[in-house]
């Protein structure tokens, strides 16, 4: 499956797009094809790109205040009477701050979204208290949560049609910061499924979110005619394809997973998991090495705590 | 308008029959929550066999009115209710607490006639504020009735929901406080004061109102005359925990109960005696 826009290697010629742009579009068109559905949202409208929402379906919009539980129990209610709500804030404050509410309004599988933007060191300039490194340990522990973590615009618009969907609790994380739209608008998406956007027989490397077009950049850095490298966008955290991922860490019996979260509780750990039952291969994690961020743009930030481009061209490199 | 003597009576009745389900359940289950349940008793008997809209045979139905109970550790005489209502059959009530069994420690959806899932507290009153907003959202004419402690209003988000139920000025919600006094460490103005409840709900925008939680007639008529009212009302209730259990009554000791046979059989007693008075 060809998932790549045809100029993806030419990161200066690509549109620069923030996935949180993307949710605001799709949203609207979501609640187009669906009168259920239901956005609230926590005093941060502007950050989740809801002016259109808002303007569309004003009765459909819940603005909770900077309440956050509350939210999240309100939409527990209300998918209890039979609507659609996505919960929106800054990852820091959900789950940050009502991880206990979408707790309970998982435990019988209930229809809800948790959207959230500003993950990982997006929030940069301010500081380790609103960025977000844990988010994923939160919400992967909790059973029936299924997490996405879409990698560009093109796929956060065909991503938010999939969750609206998709029956139970769901968690997409969106980026703050603007990256480059290098996936085919209409590249097929599956929930639970990774995409192979690069074929290798050395080394397969599994990126998530706002990783994947950083890993690009650095397995084309590095494996610069190819072949050696296969990368694998996990757009899906939660459940893992475990058998996607068996079959390509079978071909090149090395792994490296990049994420922007802390390597306690973060995708890697899991995929390490099930490749350690089922194909035992060297594994290693490029992600937030168990240190809070700090204040600083989030380019610098990926910089000096080693998950930019050049970390990890540095990681494949040594591996293969 | 006073309700009958016949009415009140055949309610009064039957709460004392589901306490007595409840201290065969809690015996059978070896422990439980027995204050709280106690001091609610007549109140869920009000809501469930008078006052609610209910259709035992379909739970789902969509004209039904919806009752939440906030504070899910009291879930026997939910449960009792639920039961005796036809939710589901008796004999369920024998297996509460147990592996494998329909009734959990905790209400959770899935439970026919159970409308939230509960255990930690602070979250039901959202929860329905989320079902009144949806309801509102539709114009439907259905009710949402929240039971509450007194207990959980120490939670901030039991007051993040009071704000939010003004904000919409949801006429379809009503909360009950079960104001008993106790939780389980103690006595509540001594743990954490909570005042005023009725001065508070009112400074939040709310129609709030004092009752006797235990009297039928002022119960039935406060469900009356809140049906009239087009604002979110909190109905203070000022009840007495492990009422009627003279050796229970307003000790925060019996919020948790581990059963003793002795203590069964004379709680019976003393409720069986009640009953008698009827026939």
């Amino acid at each position: 499956m060809d998932y790549l826009l045809e100029k993806y290697k030419n990161e200066s010629e690509l549109e620069k797009m923030a996935t949180r742009e993307a949710f605001g579009v799709a949203i609207v068109s979501v609640a187009n094809e669906n009168d259920d559905v239901v956005v609230l949202n926590a005093d941060l409208p502007g950050s989740l790109k809801l002016n259109d929402f808002m303007e569309v379906f004003p009765e459909r919009y819940l603005q909770i205040g900077v309440a956050e539980q509350n939210m999240a129990s309100i939409a527990i209610g209300l998918s209890h009477y039979g609507k659609i709500p996505f919960i929106t804030s800054f990852a820091a404050f959900s789950p940050g701050l009502n991880i206990a509410q979408i707790r309970i309004g998982s435990i019988k599988n209930q229809n809800f979204k948790v959207v959230s933007s500003h993950y990982g060191f997006h929030v940069g300039p301010d500081g380790a208290s609103a960025q977000m490194e844990s988010d994923i340990a939160m919400m992967k522990a909790i059973p029936n949560m299924v997490i996405v973590n879409p990698a560009d615009y093109n796929q956060t618009k065909t991503m938010t049609h999939l969750i609206s969907r998709a029956k139970g609790p769901i968690y997409m994380k969106l980026t703050r910061e603007k990256f480059p739209v290098f996936l085919k608008e209409d590249a097929h998406t599956e929930i639970g499924k990774v995409q192979k956007l690069l074929s290798g027989d050395k080394l397969t490397v599994i990126a998530t979110g706002s990783m994947v077009y950083e890993t690009l950049q650095a397995v084309l850095e590095v494996d610069k005619d190819g072949g050696k490298v296969e990368l694998l966008n996990l757009h899906t955290i939660k459940p893992l394809d475990k058998e996607g991922i068996l079959e390509s860490v079978r071909k090149t019996g090395k792994l490296l997973i990049v994420e922007e979260h802390n390597i306690w509780g973060g995708a890697g750990e899991s995929i390490s998991r099930i490749v350690a039952e089922n194909h035992p291969v060297f594994t290693k994690i490029v992600g937030i090495y168990d240190t809070f961020g700090e204040s600083g743009s989030h380019r610098k930030l990926w910089e000096k705590y080693e998950i930019d481009r050049v970390a990890i061209a540095s990681q494949i490199r040594e591996i293969i | 308008m006073d309700y009958s003597k016949v009415e009140l009576d055949a309610l009064r009745k039957l709460s004392y029959e589901l306490k007595i389900d409840v201290i065969k359940m809690l015996d059978k289950a070896d422990s439980g929550h027995i204050g709280g349940a106690f001091s609610i008793a007549d109140i869920v008997t009000c809501l469930y066999f008078k006052v609610a809209n209910l259709d035992p045979q379909n739970p789902d139905w969509d004209e039904r009115d919806y009752i939440m109970l906030s504070n899910g550790h009291v879930c026997p005489i939910l449960y009792a209710a639920l039961a005796r209502k036809g939710f589901f059959p008796k004999e369920e009530l024998n297996n509460l607490r147990k592996i494998d069994s329909l009734l959990q420690g905790h209400p959770k959806l899935g439970i026919p006639g159970v409308e939230n899932t509960s255990g930690l507290l602070g979250q039901g009153l959202s929860q329905g504020v989320g079902i009144a907003l949806g309801l509102t959202m539709d114009s439907k004419p259905n009710k949402v009735y929240v039971i509450t402690s007194d207990g959980e209003h120490q939670e901030g988000q039991t007051w993040e929901a009071i704000m939010s139920a003004n904000k919409w000025s949801l006429n379809n919600l009503v909360v009950i406080v079960d104001r008993n006094h106790v939780q389980i460490d103690g006595n509540t103005e001594d743990i954490m004061p909570l005042g005023n409840l009725k001065e508070k709900y009112e400074s939040f925008g709310w129609i709030a109102l004092d009752i006797n939680g235990h009297d039928y007639n002022e119960i039935l008529q406060t469900f009356d005359f809140v049906k009239k009212i087009d604002q979110p009302v909190a109905i203070i209730a000022h009840t007495i925990a492990g009422e009627d259990i003279s050796f229970m009554e307003r000790l925060y000791k019996y919020h948790d109960w581990k059963d003793d046979p002795v203590e069964v059989e004379k709680a019976l007693k003393e409720l069986q005696a009640e009953l008698d008075k009827f026939n």
